[in-house]
Protein backbone atom coordinates (compact mmCIF):
# COMPACT_ATOMS: atom_id res chain seq x y z
CA UNK A 1 0.00 0.00 0.00
CA UNK A 2 1.22 3.29 -1.02
CA UNK A 3 0.47 6.35 1.60
CA UNK A 4 1.08 10.05 -0.05
CA UNK A 5 1.26 13.01 1.30
CA UNK A 6 2.75 11.97 4.42
CA UNK A 7 4.38 14.56 6.32
CA UNK A 8 7.85 13.80 7.65
CA UNK A 9 8.37 13.77 11.30
CA UNK A 10 11.89 14.68 11.23
CA UNK A 11 13.13 18.25 10.77
CA UNK A 12 10.97 21.58 10.87
CA UNK A 13 10.82 21.39 7.52
CA UNK A 14 7.96 19.10 7.70
CA UNK A 15 7.59 18.49 3.97
CA UNK A 16 4.20 16.81 3.44
CA UNK A 17 4.89 15.00 -0.04
CA UNK A 18 6.40 11.93 1.10
CA UNK A 19 5.21 8.56 -0.14
CA UNK A 20 5.48 5.85 1.75
CA UNK A 21 5.36 2.03 0.41
CA UNK A 22 4.23 -0.39 3.45
CA UNK A 23 3.60 -4.17 3.02
CA UNK A 24 2.58 -6.47 5.85
CA UNK A 25 2.71 -3.41 8.28
CA UNK A 26 6.35 -3.07 7.56
CA UNK A 27 7.69 0.33 5.50
CA UNK A 28 9.52 -1.21 2.51
CA UNK A 29 10.63 2.40 0.59
CA UNK A 30 10.50 5.98 1.18
CA UNK A 31 9.95 8.46 -1.66
CA UNK A 32 10.81 12.09 -1.80
CA UNK A 33 12.29 12.46 2.22
CA UNK A 34 15.96 13.27 2.11
CA UNK A 35 18.39 10.90 3.14
CA UNK A 36 17.58 11.40 6.93
CA UNK A 37 14.04 11.13 6.59
CA UNK A 38 14.31 7.91 4.77
CA UNK A 39 16.32 7.00 7.42
CA UNK A 40 13.90 7.83 9.95
CA UNK A 41 10.96 5.89 8.39
CA UNK A 42 12.83 2.75 7.38
CA UNK A 43 14.54 2.50 10.67
CA UNK A 44 11.42 3.09 13.49
CA UNK A 45 11.53 -0.63 14.04
CA UNK A 46 15.42 -0.65 14.99
CA UNK A 47 17.07 -0.06 18.46
CA UNK A 48 13.33 -0.17 19.96
CA UNK A 49 12.71 -0.32 23.42
CA UNK A 50 11.31 -3.89 23.59
CA UNK A 51 9.12 -3.49 26.60
CA UNK A 52 8.69 -1.56 29.57
CA UNK A 53 11.27 -1.37 32.32
CA UNK A 54 11.58 -0.64 36.02
CA UNK A 55 15.57 -0.60 37.29
CA UNK A 56 16.19 -2.17 33.50
CA UNK A 57 13.42 -5.21 34.96
CA UNK A 58 10.78 -5.75 32.51
CA UNK A 59 7.47 -4.80 33.81
CA UNK A 60 4.15 -4.59 31.94
CA UNK A 61 3.08 -0.87 30.95
CA UNK A 62 0.37 -0.38 33.58
CA UNK A 63 3.18 -1.01 36.27
CA UNK A 64 5.57 1.54 34.61
CA UNK A 65 2.94 3.87 34.50
CA UNK A 66 2.14 3.22 38.10
CA UNK A 67 5.70 3.46 39.63
CA UNK A 68 6.21 6.87 36.84
CA UNK A 69 3.44 8.87 38.57
CA UNK A 70 4.61 7.30 41.90
CA UNK A 71 7.46 8.79 41.28
CA UNK A 72 6.58 12.08 40.00
CA UNK A 73 3.34 12.84 43.01
CA UNK A 74 5.89 11.75 45.59
CA UNK A 75 8.66 14.43 44.20
CA UNK A 76 8.98 18.53 45.33
CA UNK A 77 10.17 19.23 42.15
CA UNK A 78 9.17 17.28 39.22
CA UNK A 79 10.60 18.10 35.80
CA UNK A 80 8.96 17.50 32.58
CA UNK A 81 11.26 18.07 29.41
CA UNK A 82 11.35 17.47 25.59
CA UNK A 83 8.02 17.46 23.74
CA UNK A 84 9.56 19.08 20.08
CA UNK A 85 9.45 15.09 18.53
CA UNK A 86 5.84 14.50 19.23
CA UNK A 87 2.56 16.00 18.25
CA UNK A 88 0.56 18.95 19.50
CA UNK A 89 -2.03 16.77 21.92
CA UNK A 90 0.37 14.69 23.49
CA UNK A 91 2.36 18.34 24.48
CA UNK A 92 -0.79 19.58 25.80
CA UNK A 93 -1.43 16.44 27.90
CA UNK A 94 2.31 17.34 29.41
CA UNK A 95 1.28 20.38 30.00
CA UNK A 96 -1.49 19.52 31.85
CA UNK A 97 0.10 16.97 34.12
CA UNK A 98 2.93 19.33 34.81
CA UNK A 99 0.20 21.46 36.18
CA UNK A 100 -1.18 18.97 38.33
CA UNK A 101 1.97 17.98 39.61
CA UNK A 102 3.38 21.96 40.29
CA UNK A 103 5.92 20.98 38.03
CA UNK A 104 8.77 22.78 35.96
CA UNK A 105 8.40 22.16 32.41
CA UNK A 106 10.82 23.30 29.56
CA UNK A 107 10.73 22.48 25.56
CA UNK A 108 14.29 21.60 23.38
CA UNK A 109 13.88 25.06 22.60
CA UNK A 110 15.87 26.09 25.26
CA UNK A 111 18.55 24.38 24.12
CA UNK A 112 18.05 25.61 20.30
CA UNK A 113 15.95 28.20 19.31
CA UNK A 114 14.95 29.39 22.91
CA UNK A 115 17.59 32.63 22.67
CA UNK A 116 15.22 32.87 19.19
CA UNK A 117 12.23 33.41 21.64
CA UNK A 118 13.85 35.81 23.87
CA UNK A 119 14.87 37.78 21.24
CA UNK A 120 11.23 37.79 19.19
CA UNK A 121 9.95 38.77 22.91
CA UNK A 122 12.54 41.91 22.68
CA UNK A 123 11.88 43.21 19.23
CA UNK A 124 8.66 41.12 17.60
CA UNK A 125 9.61 39.24 14.49
CA UNK A 126 8.66 40.33 10.48
CA UNK A 127 7.24 36.71 9.55
CA UNK A 128 5.84 35.02 6.46
CA UNK A 129 5.04 31.49 5.52
CA UNK A 130 7.34 29.60 3.60
CA UNK A 131 5.01 29.32 0.75
CA UNK A 132 5.52 33.16 0.74
CA UNK A 133 9.39 32.71 -0.12
CA UNK A 134 8.87 30.23 -2.05
CA UNK A 135 6.73 31.97 -4.95
CA UNK A 136 7.89 35.70 -3.83
CA UNK A 137 11.39 36.04 -2.58
CA UNK A 138 14.66 37.51 -4.89
CA UNK A 139 17.19 37.67 -2.16
CA UNK A 140 17.41 34.62 -0.03
CA UNK A 141 19.84 34.76 2.97
CA UNK A 142 20.86 32.21 5.45
CA UNK A 143 22.63 33.06 8.27
CA UNK A 144 24.59 30.82 10.59
CA UNK A 145 22.41 27.64 9.43
CA UNK A 146 23.49 24.64 7.20
CA UNK A 147 20.77 23.72 5.24
CA UNK A 148 22.37 21.36 3.52
CA UNK A 149 23.01 19.24 6.34
CA UNK A 150 20.11 20.21 8.58
CA UNK A 151 17.25 21.06 6.60
CA UNK A 152 18.42 19.13 3.68
CA UNK A 153 15.24 19.74 1.44
CA UNK A 154 14.38 23.45 2.10
CA UNK A 155 16.73 24.44 -0.98
CA UNK A 156 14.31 22.17 -3.03
CA UNK A 157 10.97 22.83 -1.64
CA UNK A 158 10.85 26.35 0.04
CA UNK A 159 14.00 28.89 -1.01
CA UNK A 160 16.13 28.43 -3.79
CA UNK A 161 15.35 25.77 -6.85
CA UNK A 162 11.23 25.32 -6.46
CA UNK A 163 9.28 26.54 -9.33
CA UNK A 164 7.24 29.69 -8.01
CA UNK A 165 4.61 32.10 -8.80
CA UNK A 166 6.99 34.51 -9.67
CA UNK A 167 10.26 33.30 -8.65
CA UNK A 168 10.55 30.00 -10.95
CA UNK A 169 14.34 28.78 -10.61
CA UNK A 170 17.22 29.84 -9.10
CA UNK A 171 18.75 32.44 -12.07
CA UNK A 172 15.41 34.40 -10.00
CA UNK A 173 16.85 34.31 -6.76
CA UNK A 174 20.02 35.46 -5.33
CA UNK A 175 21.25 33.41 -2.43
CA UNK A 176 23.53 34.58 0.33
CA UNK A 177 25.12 32.50 2.82
CA UNK A 178 26.66 34.43 5.91
CA UNK A 179 28.48 31.75 8.26
CA UNK A 180 31.85 30.75 10.15
CA UNK A 181 32.81 28.05 7.92
CA UNK A 182 32.35 27.44 4.67
CA UNK A 183 29.50 24.78 4.66
CA UNK A 184 27.86 22.60 2.22
CA UNK A 185 25.42 25.48 1.95
CA UNK A 186 28.01 28.14 1.49
CA UNK A 187 28.60 26.07 -2.23
CA UNK A 188 25.31 26.65 -3.43
CA UNK A 189 25.12 30.46 -2.56
CA UNK A 190 25.71 33.23 -5.20
CA UNK A 191 27.56 34.52 -2.44
CA UNK A 192 29.41 33.35 0.66
CA UNK A 193 30.22 35.78 3.48
CA UNK A 194 32.81 34.68 5.91
CA UNK A 195 32.48 35.84 9.98
CA UNK A 196 34.92 35.26 12.67
CA UNK A 197 33.09 33.12 14.98
CA UNK A 198 31.18 35.48 17.58
CA UNK A 199 30.98 38.21 15.54
CA UNK A 200 27.90 37.60 14.64
CA UNK A 201 26.24 40.84 16.79
CA UNK A 202 28.79 43.49 15.66
CA UNK A 203 28.37 42.65 12.30
CA UNK A 204 24.46 42.97 12.19
CA UNK A 205 24.73 45.88 14.30
CA UNK A 206 26.79 47.74 11.86
CA UNK A 207 24.65 46.68 8.86
CA UNK A 208 21.87 48.46 10.87
CA UNK A 209 23.84 51.29 11.52
CA UNK A 210 25.03 51.56 7.78
CA UNK A 211 20.95 51.22 6.79
CA UNK A 212 20.85 54.22 9.05
CA UNK A 213 23.62 55.86 7.70
CA UNK A 214 26.33 55.26 10.43
CA UNK A 215 28.02 52.44 9.41
CA UNK A 216 31.44 53.55 8.43
CA UNK A 217 33.06 50.36 9.80
CA UNK A 218 30.97 47.88 8.35
CA UNK A 219 33.29 45.94 5.92
CA UNK A 220 32.96 46.35 2.34
CA UNK A 221 31.23 42.95 1.18
CA UNK A 222 28.44 43.58 3.94
CA UNK A 223 27.71 47.40 2.73
CA UNK A 224 27.00 45.68 -0.50
CA UNK A 225 25.18 43.18 1.28
CA UNK A 226 22.86 45.90 3.10
CA UNK A 227 22.58 47.61 -0.69
CA UNK A 228 21.34 44.61 -2.17
CA UNK A 229 18.91 43.91 0.60
CA UNK A 230 17.16 47.37 0.67
CA UNK A 231 16.63 46.83 -3.46
CA UNK A 232 15.81 43.45 -4.09
CA UNK A 233 11.15 43.17 -3.72
CA UNK A 234 11.00 40.29 -1.28
CA UNK A 235 13.71 39.48 0.84
CA UNK A 236 14.22 36.48 3.29
CA UNK A 237 16.78 36.04 6.03
CA UNK A 238 16.64 32.47 7.30
CA UNK A 239 18.75 31.94 10.60
CA UNK A 240 20.00 29.04 12.83
CA UNK A 241 21.99 28.09 15.99
CA UNK A 242 24.60 30.14 14.60
CA UNK A 243 23.59 33.27 15.93
CA UNK A 244 21.19 31.44 19.28
CA UNK A 245 24.43 29.57 20.16
CA UNK A 246 27.01 31.60 19.84
CA UNK A 247 28.34 34.25 22.16
CA UNK A 248 25.57 37.12 22.38
CA UNK A 249 22.50 34.62 21.66
CA UNK A 250 19.09 36.39 22.04
CA UNK A 251 21.28 39.76 21.64
CA UNK A 252 22.25 38.18 18.25
CA UNK A 253 18.69 37.45 17.31
CA UNK A 254 17.73 40.47 18.39
CA UNK A 255 19.81 42.44 16.19
CA UNK A 256 18.72 40.49 13.12
CA UNK A 257 14.77 40.91 14.08
CA UNK A 258 15.55 44.36 14.08
CA UNK A 259 17.52 45.04 10.57
CA UNK A 260 15.00 42.95 9.26
CA UNK A 261 12.48 45.31 10.65
CA UNK A 262 14.30 48.66 9.63
CA UNK A 263 14.20 46.95 6.27
CA UNK A 264 10.80 47.07 5.75
CA UNK A 265 11.22 50.63 5.28
CA UNK A 266 12.63 50.56 2.13
CA UNK A 267 11.10 47.02 1.00
CA UNK A 268 9.56 44.09 2.06
CA UNK A 269 11.49 41.57 4.31
CA UNK A 270 11.02 38.32 6.31
CA UNK A 271 12.45 36.28 9.12
CA UNK A 272 12.05 33.02 9.65
CA UNK A 273 14.11 30.81 12.51
CA UNK A 274 15.40 27.16 10.42
CA UNK A 275 13.85 25.44 13.37
CA UNK A 276 15.12 21.68 14.09
CA UNK A 277 13.10 19.34 15.55
CA UNK A 278 9.64 18.77 13.87
CA UNK A 279 7.12 19.87 16.21
CA UNK A 280 9.57 22.47 18.24
CA UNK A 281 7.46 25.05 17.00
CA UNK A 282 4.60 23.11 17.74
CA UNK A 283 5.90 22.91 21.38
CA UNK A 284 6.43 26.88 21.72
CA UNK A 285 2.74 27.19 20.77
CA UNK A 286 1.17 24.54 22.78
CA UNK A 287 2.84 26.03 25.44
CA UNK A 288 2.09 29.43 24.90
CA UNK A 289 -1.39 29.37 23.94
CA UNK A 290 -2.17 27.54 27.34
CA UNK A 291 0.33 28.62 29.45
CA UNK A 292 0.69 31.87 28.07
CA UNK A 293 4.47 31.19 27.94
CA UNK A 294 6.56 29.31 25.16
CA UNK A 295 9.43 27.56 27.37
CA UNK A 296 10.71 27.47 31.04
CA UNK A 297 7.59 27.15 32.91
CA UNK A 298 7.06 26.42 36.87
CA UNK A 299 3.71 25.31 37.99
CA UNK A 300 4.32 25.27 41.80
CA UNK A 301 2.63 28.56 42.59
CA UNK A 302 -0.16 26.63 41.19
CA UNK A 303 -0.49 29.00 38.30
CA UNK A 304 2.18 29.21 34.96
CA UNK A 305 5.33 31.61 36.12
CA UNK A 306 8.00 31.42 33.03
CA UNK A 307 11.85 32.50 34.10
CA UNK A 308 14.35 31.10 31.45
CA UNK A 309 17.42 30.47 33.39
CA UNK A 310 15.76 29.53 36.15
CA UNK A 311 12.76 27.22 34.54
CA UNK A 312 14.90 26.27 31.73
CA UNK A 313 16.28 22.41 31.85
CA UNK A 314 19.91 22.77 31.86
CA UNK A 315 19.94 25.34 34.58
CA UNK A 316 17.36 22.89 36.87
CA UNK A 317 19.40 20.07 36.17
CA UNK A 318 22.83 22.18 36.91
CA UNK A 319 21.59 23.36 39.67
CA UNK A 320 20.18 19.96 40.83
CA UNK A 321 16.93 21.39 41.63
CA UNK A 322 14.72 18.90 40.45
CA UNK A 323 14.40 15.91 42.34
CA UNK A 324 12.50 13.85 39.24
CA UNK A 325 12.22 14.28 36.22
CA UNK A 326 9.65 12.76 33.00
CA UNK A 327 11.48 13.16 29.74
CA UNK A 328 9.53 12.83 26.62
CA UNK A 329 10.76 12.40 23.04
CA UNK A 330 13.63 13.64 24.04
CA UNK A 331 17.36 12.46 24.64
CA UNK A 332 18.88 15.11 27.32
CA UNK A 333 21.78 12.61 27.56
CA UNK A 334 22.64 13.13 23.67
CA UNK A 335 22.12 17.00 23.64
CA UNK A 336 23.05 18.35 27.19
CA UNK A 337 26.65 19.56 28.67
CA UNK A 338 28.00 16.50 30.28
CA UNK A 339 27.61 17.40 33.76
CA UNK A 340 23.97 18.12 33.81
CA UNK A 341 23.86 14.28 33.04
CA UNK A 342 24.91 13.05 36.40
CA UNK A 343 21.87 14.87 38.35
CA UNK A 344 19.64 12.77 36.24
CA UNK A 345 21.15 9.90 37.04
CA UNK A 346 21.10 10.76 40.49
CA UNK A 347 17.37 11.27 40.33
CA UNK A 348 14.77 9.01 39.37
CA UNK A 349 13.87 9.55 35.73
CA UNK A 350 11.34 8.57 33.47
CA UNK A 351 11.79 8.29 29.78
CA UNK A 352 9.40 8.22 27.20
CA UNK A 353 10.79 7.48 23.84
CA UNK A 354 10.16 4.57 20.82
CA UNK A 355 13.58 4.05 21.23
CA UNK A 356 16.72 3.01 23.47
CA UNK A 357 18.58 6.46 23.82
CA UNK A 358 21.15 7.67 26.09
CA UNK A 359 18.77 9.07 28.77
CA UNK A 360 16.88 5.40 28.93
CA UNK A 361 20.21 3.89 29.40
CA UNK A 362 20.46 6.01 32.82
CA UNK A 363 16.56 6.35 33.26
CA UNK A 364 15.38 4.72 36.27
CA UNK A 365 11.44 4.11 34.35
CA UNK A 366 11.32 3.50 30.93
CA UNK A 367 7.79 3.37 28.85
CA UNK A 368 7.62 2.36 25.24
CA UNK A 369 5.90 4.81 22.75
CA UNK A 370 4.39 4.75 19.40
CA UNK A 371 6.26 7.00 16.65
CA UNK A 372 4.65 10.15 16.05
CA UNK A 373 3.59 10.76 12.90
CA UNK A 374 4.71 6.90 11.52
CA UNK A 375 2.82 4.94 14.44
CA UNK A 376 0.55 7.41 15.15
CA UNK A 377 -1.26 10.54 14.25
CA UNK A 378 -1.24 14.10 15.21
CA UNK A 379 -0.42 17.91 14.56
CA UNK A 380 2.62 19.49 14.14
CA UNK A 381 3.45 23.11 13.02
CA UNK A 382 6.02 23.55 10.82
CA UNK A 383 9.31 26.31 11.31
CA UNK A 384 6.90 28.83 9.57
CA UNK A 385 3.70 28.45 11.77
CA UNK A 386 1.63 26.41 9.58
CA UNK A 387 0.38 23.55 11.33
CA UNK A 388 -0.10 19.93 9.28
CA UNK A 389 -1.36 16.72 9.76
CA UNK A 390 0.79 13.96 10.76
CA UNK A 391 -0.17 10.48 9.76
CA UNK A 392 0.24 6.92 10.96
CA UNK A 393 1.30 4.78 8.35
CA UNK A 394 2.05 1.68 10.14
CA UNK A 395 0.24 -0.01 13.03
CA UNK A 396 1.56 -1.04 16.57
CA UNK A 397 0.38 -2.52 19.81
CA UNK A 398 2.08 0.75 21.77
CA UNK A 399 0.20 3.67 23.19
CA UNK A 400 1.01 6.91 21.58
CA UNK A 401 2.26 9.57 23.42
CA UNK A 402 -0.45 11.48 24.61
CA UNK A 403 -2.59 8.32 25.40
CA UNK A 404 0.34 7.23 28.36
CA UNK A 405 0.04 10.80 29.12
CA UNK A 406 -3.05 10.92 29.65
CA UNK A 407 -3.15 7.32 31.71
CA UNK A 408 -0.64 9.12 34.39
CA UNK A 409 -3.05 12.37 34.16
CA UNK A 410 -6.22 9.96 35.42
CA UNK A 411 -3.69 8.35 37.54
CA UNK A 412 -2.77 11.61 39.66
CA UNK A 413 -6.11 12.38 39.90
CA UNK A 414 -7.37 9.33 41.42
CA UNK B 1 46.92 23.70 19.37
CA UNK B 2 44.58 26.02 20.59
CA UNK B 3 41.20 26.46 18.62
CA UNK B 4 37.67 28.15 18.68
CA UNK B 5 35.44 24.55 18.83
CA UNK B 6 32.12 24.63 16.62
CA UNK B 7 29.70 22.12 16.82
CA UNK B 8 26.15 21.61 14.74
CA UNK B 9 24.32 19.06 12.39
CA UNK B 10 25.74 16.62 9.82
CA UNK B 11 23.60 14.60 7.55
CA UNK B 12 25.63 11.58 8.78
CA UNK B 13 24.65 12.49 12.61
CA UNK B 14 21.24 12.66 11.38
CA UNK B 15 21.01 9.70 9.57
CA UNK B 16 22.76 7.05 12.20
CA UNK B 17 20.95 8.77 14.94
CA UNK B 18 17.91 7.13 13.70
CA UNK B 19 19.29 3.99 13.83
CA UNK B 20 20.46 4.57 16.81
CA UNK B 21 22.37 6.31 19.20
CA UNK B 22 24.07 3.37 20.35
CA UNK B 23 25.12 1.89 17.19
CA UNK B 24 28.73 1.57 15.70
CA UNK B 25 27.67 3.73 12.60
CA UNK B 26 26.50 6.71 14.98
CA UNK B 27 29.87 6.61 17.30
CA UNK B 28 32.04 6.75 13.80
CA UNK B 29 30.21 9.95 12.52
CA UNK B 30 29.28 11.61 15.79
CA UNK B 31 33.00 11.22 17.64
CA UNK B 32 34.81 12.93 15.18
CA UNK B 33 36.18 16.17 14.68
CA UNK B 34 36.49 18.15 11.35
CA UNK B 35 39.76 19.90 11.09
CA UNK B 36 41.87 21.88 8.03
CA UNK B 37 44.85 19.92 7.26
CA UNK B 38 47.59 22.39 7.70
CA UNK B 39 46.83 21.96 11.43
CA UNK B 40 46.70 18.43 11.37
CA UNK B 41 49.46 18.64 9.50
CA UNK B 42 51.12 20.46 11.97
CA UNK B 43 49.69 18.02 14.69
CA UNK B 44 51.11 15.11 12.92
CA UNK B 45 47.43 13.32 12.49
CA UNK B 46 46.64 11.77 9.72
CA UNK B 47 43.10 11.45 8.80
CA UNK B 48 41.22 8.75 11.19
CA UNK B 49 43.68 9.19 14.08
CA UNK B 50 42.17 10.31 17.33
CA UNK B 51 42.74 13.38 19.19
CA UNK B 52 42.17 14.62 21.94
CA UNK B 53 40.10 18.14 22.62
CA UNK B 54 40.41 19.50 25.82
CA UNK B 55 38.61 22.44 27.11
CA UNK B 56 37.79 24.35 30.75
CA UNK B 57 35.04 21.91 31.14
CA UNK B 58 35.72 17.98 30.23
CA UNK B 59 37.83 16.22 27.57
CA UNK B 60 36.72 13.96 24.97
CA UNK B 61 38.69 11.45 22.73
CA UNK B 62 37.29 11.73 18.94
CA UNK B 63 38.88 11.05 15.54
CA UNK B 64 40.19 13.63 12.83
CA UNK B 65 38.85 14.30 9.45
CA UNK B 66 40.59 16.84 7.10
CA UNK B 67 37.64 19.38 6.38
CA UNK B 68 38.06 23.10 4.66
CA UNK B 69 37.58 24.60 7.36
CA UNK B 70 39.73 27.28 9.03
CA UNK B 71 42.57 27.05 10.56
CA UNK B 72 41.61 27.93 14.40
CA UNK B 73 38.56 26.00 14.23
CA UNK B 74 37.16 22.66 15.35
CA UNK B 75 33.94 21.01 14.39
CA UNK B 76 31.97 18.49 16.51
CA UNK B 77 28.85 17.25 15.24
CA UNK B 78 25.96 17.18 17.89
CA UNK B 79 26.07 14.49 20.61
CA UNK B 80 27.72 12.86 23.90
CA UNK B 81 31.00 13.83 22.74
CA UNK B 82 30.73 17.29 22.06
CA UNK B 83 28.48 17.77 25.15
CA UNK B 84 31.60 16.52 26.94
CA UNK B 85 33.55 20.06 25.65
CA UNK B 86 30.74 22.26 26.99
CA UNK B 87 29.44 23.95 30.19
CA UNK B 88 26.26 24.68 32.12
CA UNK B 89 25.99 28.12 32.57
CA UNK B 90 23.63 29.62 30.02
CA UNK B 91 23.75 33.62 31.28
CA UNK B 92 19.93 33.35 32.02
CA UNK B 93 18.77 32.20 28.96
CA UNK B 94 18.39 28.67 29.28
CA UNK B 95 20.95 27.99 26.76
CA UNK B 96 24.92 26.81 26.66
CA UNK B 97 27.56 28.11 25.25
CA UNK B 98 27.41 25.16 22.56
CA UNK B 99 29.21 26.92 19.49
CA UNK B 100 32.70 29.34 19.94
CA UNK B 101 34.07 27.17 23.07
CA UNK B 102 37.79 27.56 22.98
CA UNK B 103 39.54 24.54 23.48
CA UNK B 104 42.93 22.46 23.04
CA UNK B 105 44.03 19.81 20.65
CA UNK B 106 46.43 17.27 20.99
CA UNK B 107 47.10 13.69 19.20
CA UNK B 108 47.07 11.32 21.49
CA UNK B 109 47.17 6.76 21.36
CA UNK B 110 43.55 6.83 23.22
CA UNK B 111 40.46 5.32 21.57
CA UNK B 112 37.31 6.75 21.20
CA UNK B 113 35.53 6.15 24.39
CA UNK B 114 31.82 4.33 23.77
CA UNK B 115 28.10 5.58 24.24
CA UNK B 116 28.55 3.32 27.24
CA UNK B 117 32.25 4.17 28.22
CA UNK B 118 31.18 7.57 28.34
CA UNK B 119 28.26 6.90 30.02
CA UNK B 120 30.29 4.86 32.76
CA UNK B 121 32.85 7.60 33.53
CA UNK B 122 30.14 10.38 33.96
CA UNK B 123 27.70 8.90 35.55
CA UNK B 124 29.32 6.04 37.84
CA UNK B 125 27.77 4.82 40.69
CA UNK B 126 25.46 7.16 40.47
CA UNK B 127 22.43 5.42 38.46
S1 LIG C 1 14.04 18.12 4.87
FE1 LIG C 1 13.38 17.60 6.96
S2 LIG C 1 11.15 17.34 6.83
FE2 LIG C 1 11.96 17.31 4.72
S3 LIG C 1 12.27 15.14 4.27
FE3 LIG C 1 14.23 15.89 5.09
S4 LIG C 1 14.15 15.52 7.29
FE4 LIG C 1 12.06 15.33 6.51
Amino acid sequence: MIHEDVVCPFCGCLCDDIAVTTEDNMITDVKNGCAISKSKFMNHHLNLLESALVDNMKVSLDEAVGRAVEILTNADNPLIYGLSSTECEAQRHAIHLAELLGATIDQTASVCHGPTILGTQDAGCVKCTLGEVKNRADLIIYWGCNPAEAHIRHFRRYSVFPEGLFRKSKKEREVVVVDVRNTASARIATTFLQIAPGTDFETISLMRAYLKGKGDALPDEFKNLVERMKRCEFGIMFFGLGLTMSRGKHLNVDAALRLVRDLNEYTKFSITPMRGHYNVAGAGSTMAWITGYPFAVNFSMGYPVSNPGEFSAVDVLARKECDAALIIASDPVANFPAESWKHLADIPTIVMDPKVSLTSRIAKVSIPVATAGIEAEGTAYRMDGIPLRLKKVVDTTRLSDAAVLSRMIEKVRA
Amino acid sequence: MKIVLLSGRTTKQGVTAEIGKTSDDYLQNVAVIQLNPTLMEQMGAKDGDTVEVQTAHGSAVVMCHKSDIGENMGFIPYGPWANLLIGTETQGTGMPDSKGVEAELKKTDKNVESVDELLARIVEGRK
